[in-house]
């Protein structure tokens, strides 16, 4: 053994002298690597099938065992197919062979969903460097077509977004060669192996390597990484833990570090769905040892003991790797809890805990883009009644959920307004002053009408206390209807409308919001735009006023989410500025800053919140979904409505408590509402009328769980009431 | 690029690449078991005498927190827990091979100990040892002589 490996060693060191002195001047292939077993091939689909495909990594090959252990969870209404770019899987996952090979891969299977009757969303699961190759597929300019819209969501798997501290090694020169790559510099060649270094976007990227691309806003990801733990033992018995710092091969900072990870200066697409779920596991030393035990003497060193009674402490492993100075004994270390470790870089593929992290995070996807739903989805509602809120039939207010009447095919909510796939919208419950919006005033409706004169719409926002309703029309425009006594139907009055009006000089608009008397606007340069209530002190009334049309929002750039008064931007932080009326004056620090000021007339920073993915408003109350799934809340706090399990205002931040895997939030009245992961939907605050939808009328400041609500797509909330879109 | 400095890289690259063959085999061998572990079995010196052998069991399983930590080799902050050194106290029997004992020369070492656990299990483990700044043996890490446990 020692032998045959020196032999190797030698010539792969004359291999890497000899490509480093004489490149070879063959050409790159540029046709697509063939797709030819029965795994790759596009067959079999019918369209209650969502498409996945599976994209394996560096000098890697198709994920079979992750085939067949994610088939037997997810069941027959998933088709597993296999990118094979074995061939080319030295190479950096941005040329053609992976990239635009992949793109027409994922173009292929749409369309062959299309053609069997389905959605034509394409799920990619991508692990190690597969998940940046599904990354630069989804781009156009390296995918060479647009299949961004044609994606359902991305799974990564201990992905190096950042790097490895073995990329551009000769370490992975060599094992590249050992793997049957032997010439990574052949003409036009981009070495993956030098390309993996560790980086931060552009910076720490070796030359000639493209950043991977971030994915569009409408792709949510899920980043699972693998945390691995070595429990030191002797004979058995525990001494202390060690944590290797990630899976052996990619610390964790870059199996999560999507964020942070693309061209600086650009980051992420905040405002989409950017999940991460930690897939831990230890193992002890003497399982490690013992394995190398068997490997035979060569490989059985001593020295690896002495390697790991240094290890002193948490993720000096990958710290010491990090160095590019790391002792060799610690390259065997972490090569042998490589190859055993269970939730290691090559066994993460094949780990139970991982492949249903995978599996929940595809569900989470399918009902995310509403799979299905133009058929078969249904609304469900809970809580305050009084009005027809609910939109069940009837008055009574209930403390569970109960089917919205007669809709389906819904494939959006807000409040008591629902969108359908056929871009019509309809409304229930309050109608004094035209809130249905379908030519009558004053006549509540406890079951859903269809809003007057709109088509084409895809998106809708209604204000949680009964308040206008808004639309968003596929052309960029803007309608609204119902109360207009600050001018919040943005139509130059302050006439109410029981029929649809059109916002004045709104164009490009990407996404609208609607709190008690005030309309919002996100424009497709990254603008804020805002009319009717729009400042209101009421113990200043001087500086209070009302805009009747559309005005910008002083000093917001780069907005990608709005919420009420609060502005994501894509940096991850969130903007607060003074506007929601009840509570808006900041007494009880709504604006997330740290005071209690008279609110602001301009944005100001909400403290200390970085990586968030989603925000939404209550009245008064702020909420920020961060990319680790927890949910952050700031503001008046009367009923528990930041969840921390206080009833103590907060003029900051604070973690709302016990809730991780949130995949979605929403504002209530008094309250919010967290969709999480595994499709259960988590509520807390004010339940005077069972607006936690838990059986009971308790408060509560800490989130309980809404009673039998499974499979979950969408979450909304409203006058005291909770909405659940229900995926099929 | 003069001779000298050809030499360096060369050797530099023979290094590396010893280290990525070995993770290379291990990465390969991930799913063979049955070897039985053993010392390796080049013509080295013997690591312990027979007092010594006996000294160093006697150490582990004394009970003694400071006895437990004189002989097993710890990062500078780490100590041993007081379950660490109950579960060793309580064990029936430990013995360690000196015979099987062997000094790899650069600091290092192996041996072979029989385990007697307190339910009457019998296993041999390879104890992989290291030398202290006085120049006594410490134990590092152990591996059961029948593979992955």
């Amino acid at each position: 053994m020692r032998r045959r490996a020196v032999a190797a060693a030698v010539v792969s060191s004359l291999m890497l002298a000899l490509s480093l002195v004489a490149p070879e001047a063959s050409t790159a292939a540029t046709r697509c690597p063939a797709q030819s077993s029965a795994t790759t091939v596009l067959s079999g689909l019918n369209a209650s099938m969502h498409p996945v495909i599976l994209v394996h990594g560096w000098t890697g090959k198709p994920l079979t065992d992750t085939q067949r252990l994610l088939q037997a969870k997810l069941g027959d209404g998933w088709a597993m197919f296999q990118f094979d770019y074995h061939a080319f899987s030295n190479q950096w996952a941005d040329v053609p062979q992976i990239a635009a090979c992949l793109a027409t891969y994922i173009a292929d299977l749409s369309a062959a969903h299309t053609a069997a009757g389905g959605d034509g969303k394409v799920y990619l699961v991508g692990h190690s460097m597969g998940g940046l190759a599904a990354r630069f597929a989804a781009s156009p300019r390296w995918g060479g077509r647009p299949v961004a819209g044609l994606i359902g969501g991305v799974v990564t798997l201990d992905t190096p977004h950042g790097g490895s501290p073995w990329g551009n090694t000769p370490d992975a020169l060599i094992f590249e060669a050992l793997k049957g790559f032997p010439n990574p510099f052949a003409a036009g060649a981009v070495d993956a192996s030098r390309c993996l270094a560790l980086h931060q976007g552009a910076t720490g990227m070796p030359p000639g390597c493209d950043v991977p691309p971030y994915l569009a806003k409408s792709i949510p990801i899920t980043q699972i990484a693998g945390v691995l733990t070595v429990d030191r033992t002797l004979f058995g018995y525990h001494l202390y833990d060690i944590s290797m710092g990630g899976d052996t091969v990619v610390p964790l900072d870059s199996e999560a570090g999507y964020i942070g990870s693309g061209v600086q200066g650009k980051n992420a697409t905040v405002g989409s769905h950017i999940h991460f779920e930690s897939v831990p596991c230890t193992i002890t030393s003497d399982r490690v040892f013992g394995f190398a035990a068997t490997l035979g003497a060569g490989l059985f060193n001593p020295r690896l003991g002495l390697a790991l009674a240094r290890l002193d402490s948490d993720n000096a492993a990958m710290d010491a790797l990090g160095t590019g100075k790391p002792d060799i004994a610690l390259l065997q270390f972490l090569a042998l809890a490589y190859a055993v470790g269970d939730c290691a870089h090559s066994n993460i593929t094949h780990n139970d805990e991982a492949i249903t992290a995978v599996e929940a995070a595809l569900k989470a996807d399918a009902r995310l883009v509403g799979a299905g739903c133009a058929t078969t989805c249904t609304e469900w509602s809970w809580g305050n009644n009084t009005n027809g809120g609910l939109g069940d039939g009837t008055t009574s207010s209930s403390a569970v959920p109960v089917k919205v009447s007669g809709l389906t095919g819904v494939t959006a909510i807000s409040g008591s307004y629902a969108l359908r796939s056929d871009g019509t919208v309809w409304a229930w419950g309050s109608n004094t002053q035209g809130q249905l919006g379908n030519g009558t005033t004053g006549n509540n409706s406890t079951e859903p009408v269809k809003v007057s004169g709109l088509t084409g719409v895809t998106a809708i926002a209604g204000a949680l206390d009964g308040g206008s309703g808004y639309a968003l029309r596929s052309d960029g425009t803007v309608w609204a209807w119902g109360p207009n006594q600050n001018g919040e139907l943005g139509d130059g009055t302050t006439t109410q409308s029981a029929v649809p009006v059109k916002v004045s000089g709104l164009t490009g608009v990407t996404a609208i919001a609607g709190s008690g008397g005030t309309g919002y606007a996100l424009r497709s340069d990254g603008t804020v735009w805002e009319w009717g209530s729009i400042f209101d002190t009421p113990d200043d009334p001087t500086i209070s006023h009302f805009s009747l049309v559309p005005v910008k929002v002083s000093g917001l750039t780069g907005v990608t989410a709005i919420a009420g008064s609060y502005a994501l931007r894509s940096d991850g932080t969130v903007w607060a500025w003074g506007g929601n009326r009840d509570w808006a004056d900041n007494l009880y620090g709504s604006l997330g800053d740290g005071t209690t000021s008279n609110g602001s007339t301009v944005p100001v920073r909400v403290s200390g919140l970085i990586g968030v993915t989603a925000i939404a408003a209550g009245l008064g109350s702020g909420y920020a979904l961060r990319s680790d799934g927890t949910v952050w809340a700031w503001g008046p706090n009367f009923f528990g409505e930041l969840g921390n399990g206080t009833t103590t205002q907060s003029t900051v931040p604070v973690k709302v408590s016990g809730l991780t895997g949130v995949t979605a939030i929403a504002g209530g009245h008094v309250g919010a509402y967290a969709l999480r992961s595994d499709g259960t939907v988590w509520a807390w605050g004010d339940n005077h009328y069972g607006a936690l939808g838990n059986g009971t009328t308790t408060q509560s400041t800490v989130p309980v769980k809404v009673s039998g609500l499974t499979g979950v797509a969408a979450i909304a909330g409203g006058d005291g009431t909770g909405y659940a879109l229900v995926g099929p | 690029m003069g001779p000298r400095k050809s030499v360096l890289l060369a050797a530099a690259g023979v290094v590396l690449a010893v280290v990525s063959v070995s993770a290379y085999l291990i990465m390969r061998s991930a799913d063979k078991h049955g070897v039985a572990a053993r010392p390796r079995t080049s013509h080295s010196a013997q690591a312990l005498t027979a007092a010594q052998a006996n000294g160093l069991a006697s150490s582990l399983r004394s009970g003694s927190a400071s006895r437990v930590s004189a002989v097993v080799a710890l990062p500078a902050g780490k100590s041993v827990s007081s379950a660490f050194v109950a579960q060793l106290h309580a064990l029936k029997g430990l013995r360690i091979d000196a015979a099987t004992s062997r000094d790899d020369g650069d600091g290092t070492g192996t041996a072979v100990a029989l385990v007697i656990k307190a339910a009457g299990s019998v296993s041999t483990w390879t104890i992989l040892l290291v030398r202290g700044p006085t120049g006594a043996w410490k134990v590092t890490a152990t591996a059961p002589a029948r593979g992955v446990p």
